[in-house]
């Protein structure tokens, strides 16, 4: 925090993600799928937010996301609000079949908009696309809702794998954006981090001196 | 008796595709076994004999249909703590959780309550169960089937329940509790007792874990922070600077009663102690589940202590090393320890005795007054007022006033 000494520059960039939406609309199958390219039609429900990270690389710079996976029902918002309170980006799931989890979205983005950073960024997965028979599937909806709120939407599906990267790496490229523009440039790290060991190899070498 | 599954019973029905363990969950596909521990014959063999001896006390002990249960406690409490903390026989679990907890005393006050509850009522909370049926144990052949036996008890239960308690309705975490006494007993039993603890037949009632606001979660969530850092300052310490809240590790703990996503076989000596001792066991294992995290991160954090003063020699820059020595264990280390706990501490014989070492009961107390004065401090409306275990007399109104509900929501 503010008494700490400054940290040092940081080999990746760390982002804060957070996921809502509805239960049963496949928040954990998402994240499962995207951080360990898994799928499992008995997936538990969520009854605690759970914690995974996923680095990746965009336009050179590599990013680390923490993802925090939360509970669907409305009553575990009592323990919510540490998860969202200071994300870098909120990803909004529901359920491409169920129009009752699109509105539990537009609930989100409203508690989103008084309660996280201003500038959060956000992105919404009509997920289970996969059980939709028609090739056409209608988002016009969905879509002009998020374009008036500065989101964008994917068709996703946690089963077949598909629309699952583009929509995290999407959120990445505009959360990088979102650090280039502001004043802070890259070196704007999570306030709450201290040194940051990085067992894995990142997949750029950090620069050879750690601390200056 | 009424159980679905004891050790030896076959289910007859759709017979499994893969193998399952001895408690009916499908096995992994790498057949470790769900102890975590593969045995030879030989220690098979000398465990049977040795199960069976104790079933043999058991026995003894409870009577016939649990007749002589009352008068042993009574005798001899010592000694039935002792027993249930070695593990009650799994083929009486059923039975023994029934008496332990006063739910066979509900349901003997109270008959025809459960089957109107289940018939005429409707809850509010229908949609939420029926989303969450297929989600709760779905790897136990008990609860596969779609529509099924299995899911049908747990939906009943759950519907009950929520028609029982339109205050509480139904909050994903029930169904593991509701899931899990449905493997050992029928569902009107299942449900009284879900009763018997939610509104508290021998123990304080538990049923502000689900209601509005979680307010008993959050009161636990509070003592448990607190006990973190009275019994492992550095931990706790450690936990405060890297900005992690028990809320993101424990939650489930108290939610579920470690039935949810912990070794099932765990869970259930968890369960034998947590009836008859209440609530403070869950304490209790959850601070001997930091003590092996602690011990594991501190070799960690030795390590990277190392690591740093090596490469500091290497590159010939002390001051380096001095800066770089506040090594700090990740936030991300931190939760994936908790996830990841090493195999010993999935063994009941070597968790359980390291959680009966913390004493915590006087000290649950003075932080629940606590959590309580400084509740009233900042004026939440949300207050979860210790009751007091019904007592026996009382118990028979639990039952007129589900009926009484009923008649209300008719109207």
């Amino acid at each position: 925090m503010g008494s700490k000494p400054p940290p040092p520059p940081q080999p990746s960039v760390s982002f804060k993600l957070v996921l809502l939406g509805d239960g049963r609309v496949g928040k954990t199958s998402l994240v499962l799928r995207y951080v360990n390219d898994v799928f499992s039609d008995k997936q538990e429900a969520t009854v605690q937010a759970s914690y995974l990270t996923k680095r990746l690389v965009v336009e050179g710079v590599p990013i680390t996301l923490s993802i925090w996976d939360t509970a669907g029902q409305e009553k575990f918002h009592a323990l919510g609000p540490i998860y969202y309170r200071d994300a870098d980006a909120a990803l909004l799931v529901y359920d491409i079949t169920d129009n009752d989890t699109f509105l539990r979205v537009t609930k989100w983005v409203k508690e989103l908009k008084q309660m996280a950073n201003k500038d959060i960024v956000m992105a919404i997965a009509a997920n289970k696309s996969d059980l939709v028979r028609s090739k056409h599937i209608d988002t016009n909806e969905a879509a002009s809702y998020a374009e008036s709120i500065g989101a964008t939407l994917f068709v996703t599906s946690a089963k077949a794998g598909t629309g699952i990267d583009d929509i995290f790496s999407d959120i990445a490229k505009r959360l990088l954006e979102r650090r280039k523009n502001s004043s802070d440039g890259l070196s704007l790290a999570h306030p709450k981090k201290g040194i940051l060991i990085v067992d894995d190899e990142p997949e750029k070498e950090p620069p050879p001196k750690c601390c200056s | 008796m009424d159980k679905k599954k004891a050790v030896d019973d076959t289910e007859p029905g759709p017979a499994p595709s893969r193998p399952v363990d001895r408690f009916g969950f499908i096995k992994p596909e790498q057949g470790t076994s769900p102890d975590g521990i593969s045995k030879s014959k030989f220690i098979h063999e000398r465990e049977r004999e040795r199960d069976g001896r104790r079933i043999k006390k058991w026995r003894k002990m409870i009577g016939v249909g649990g007749s002589d249960w009352k008068h042993y406690v009574r005798r001899n409490p010592h000694v039935v703590k002792r027993r249930i903390r070695k593990g009650i026989p799994d083929c009486l679990r059923g039975l023994v959780w029934q008496l332990i907890s006063g739910s066979r005393d509900l349901l003997l006050m109270n008959p025809g309550v459960y089957e109107t509850l289940v018939i005429y009522e409707t809850s509010a909370s229908e949609l939420e169960i029926i989303r969450d049926i297929s989600r709760t144990f779905p790897s136990h052949i008990f609860f596969q089937q779609r529509h099924g036996p299995g899911q049908r008890s747990l939906y009943n239960v759950l519907k009950a329940y929520s028609v029982y308690d339109r205050d509480v309705g139904y909050v994903q975490g029930m169904g593991f509790l509701a899931g899990l006494l449905l493997l050992y007993m029928s569902e009107e039993d299942a449900f009284w007792l879900l009763v018997a603890l939610l509104k508290g037949a021998v123990h304080a009632p538990m049923e502000g874990l689900y209601q509005a606001g979680l307010p008993l979660v959050q009161q636990y969530l509070y003592q448990f922070e607190k006990l973190v850092l009275e019994q492992m300052p550095q931990l706790g310490q450690h936990f405060i600077e890297e900005m992690i809240n028990p809320s993101m590790y424990a939650s489930q703990w108290f939610i579920t009663v470690f039935s949810y996503s912990f070794p099932f076989h765990l869970t259930l000596r968890v369960w034998d102690v947590f009836l008859y001792e209440g609530i403070k066991v869950v304490f209790q294992v959850g601070l001997a589940l930091l003590r092996f995290c602690h011990d594991e991160l501190v070799n960690i954090l030795f390590a990277l202590f190392l690591a740093a003063f090596v490469l500091s020699l290497i590159f010939g820059d002390v001051l380096k090393f001095v800066t770089c020595c506040q090594v700090k264990l990740p936030f991300e280390k931190l939760l994936h320890a908790f996830r990841n706990f090493p195999e010993e501490a999935t063994d009941p014989d070597v968790l359980l005795p390291i959680a009966f070492t913390f004493k915590v009961s006087g000290r649950l107390e003075e932080l629940e007054k606590e959590y309580q004065k400084k509740l009233e401090g900042s004026n939440a409306s949300a207050s979860t007022k210790r009751s007091h275990p019904l007592k026996l007399k009382t118990m028979s109104r639990i039952g007129s006033r589900a009926l009484s509900n009923f008649t209300n929501s008719e109207k």
